[in-house]
């Protein structure tokens, strides 16, 4: 992408279906050494919005009311997922169920094809999005970085997308970067959030300067030695790239170009060979 | 007008006595005695007639349950007015259908809360 095309996808800031979001960061809740850690890390990312899940709640389990107790007035929002949904039925349930424990229309679309790689379906995913959207459900979908299938997410209703980096919890940073370059030129005006595989910073930071919206994280953060500090990382990270794009990076050369002046250059005649 | 009453009442008398006969015979038939039974099992749970159990699936578990409505199984899970979501079948329930929803043998429920989750 060169520094014309990056203008064409400046907005002034960044919404989710109208609802505007000042931190560029989503967080999930999920493998935190400790509750106490977790809460503490969201914070330090600075993030607003947290992904959260539904599981089966034991006879006289109070497990779920505390869970939500602790995530009470930690961010703004909450997203539920459809996390480890293998069918689009599954995952139409799951976030009919979500919808009604956490009182938002917000879900984060995962259709699970494989349990190694942790692929979304796509085919289950484009069908869930298109039976939620239709319920008034605000779709964000995990998917891939399929062009093809983010058009047909978008035909189905969401307004948001979520291309996979690499699969959850690989901490690989981006592995199709050709491909992800291609998505956000070719949806300049959809918001884009980069969902998974994400490691290190330098990941996230990647993301931002390719002209992505937004990153979701967790096992990032949450699997770090200090996730408190990798939290304040992130956020580090992804303002500096955020700002990185907004500012237009120089294209790449193939050969060097000298940046100090060659004019008058002592000891540098172009006839030294005389 | 005198006459006007007579008649009247002879024929309410009348009707007394049809509408009595109807109701013995009513009574008396296999019709009356289904809604007998139709009346007495809706009431199984209040009054304990007998403890009709059947087998459902409950997060997966196959157990034994004498509730027959949706609601009643939220409660016999000691769950109730808990933060819990509902599915009968792979589909969802809402917590306000819960007590209309009837449940079956093998019935397969799902009872949910929330998780921390990426």
């Amino acid at each position: 992408m060169n520094v014309r095309d990056q203008t064409m996808h400046e907005t002034s800031g960044l919404a989710f279906y109208g609802t505007p979001v000042a931190s560029r960061i989503l967080v999930g809740t999920a493998v935190y050494p400790s509750p106490d850690v977790m809460a503490a890390a969201v914070k330090a990312s600075g993030s607003e919005i947290v992904t959260v899940s539904l599981r089966r709640e034991a006879a006289g389990g109070k497990v779920g009311e505390r869970f939500l107790e602790l995530i009470t007035g930690l961010a703004k929002y909450v997203l539920p997922n459809t996390a480890g949904c293998r069918t689009a039925r599954d995952a139409i349930t799951t976030a009919q169920m979500a919808r009604e424990v956490f009182g938002t229309d917000w879900i984060k679309l995962e259709v699970i094809a494989n349990d190694d790689t942790l692929q979304p379906d796509v085919f289950g995913l484009v069908e869930a999005a298109g039976v939620l959207s239709r319920d008034g459900f605000k779709v964000f979908p995990y998917t891939t970085e399929d062009l093809c299938v983010a058009e047909r997410l978008l035909r189905a209703g969401c307004e948001v997308i979520m291309p996979w980096g690499a699969p959850i919890g690989t901490g690989r940073g981006i592995a199709n970067k050709p491909a992800m370059k291609t998505l956000r030129a070719y949806l300049p005006d959809v918001p884009l959030v980069v969902d998974a595989g994400l490691g290190a910073p330098s990941h996230a930071a990647e993301a931002m300067e390719m002209g992505y919206d937004a990153v979701l994280l967790n096992t990032a953060i949450a699997k770090a030695s200090d996730p408190v500090a990798m939290g304040k990382a992130f956020a580090g990270a992804v303002e500096a790239g955020r700002l990185a794009y907004k500012s237009g990076i120089m294209a790449p050369r193939d050969m060097a170009q000298p940046s100090t002046p060659v004019a008058g250059t002592p000891f540098f005649d172009l006839d030294r060979s005389k | 007008m005198r006459r006007i009453l007579d008649y009247s009442a002879l024929l309410i008398v009348f009707a007394v006595k049809k509408t009595s006969t109807y109701c013995r015979q009513w009574l008396n038939s296999p019709y009356a005695n289904a809604v007998l039974w139709a009346w007495q099992t809706m009431n199984i749970g209040s009054r304990g007639a007998y403890e009709a159990k059947m087998d459902v699936v409950v997060n997966g578990k196959s157990m034994p349950t004498a509730a027959r409505y949706l609601s009643e199984l939220v409660a016999e899970q000691a769950m109730l007015g808990a933060k819990v979501a509902t599915a009968l079948n792979g589909t969802f329930v809402a917590e306000a259908s819960r007590a209309a929803t009837l449940l079956q043998p093998g019935d397969r429920i799902e009872i949910v809360s929330p998780r921390q989750g990426g």
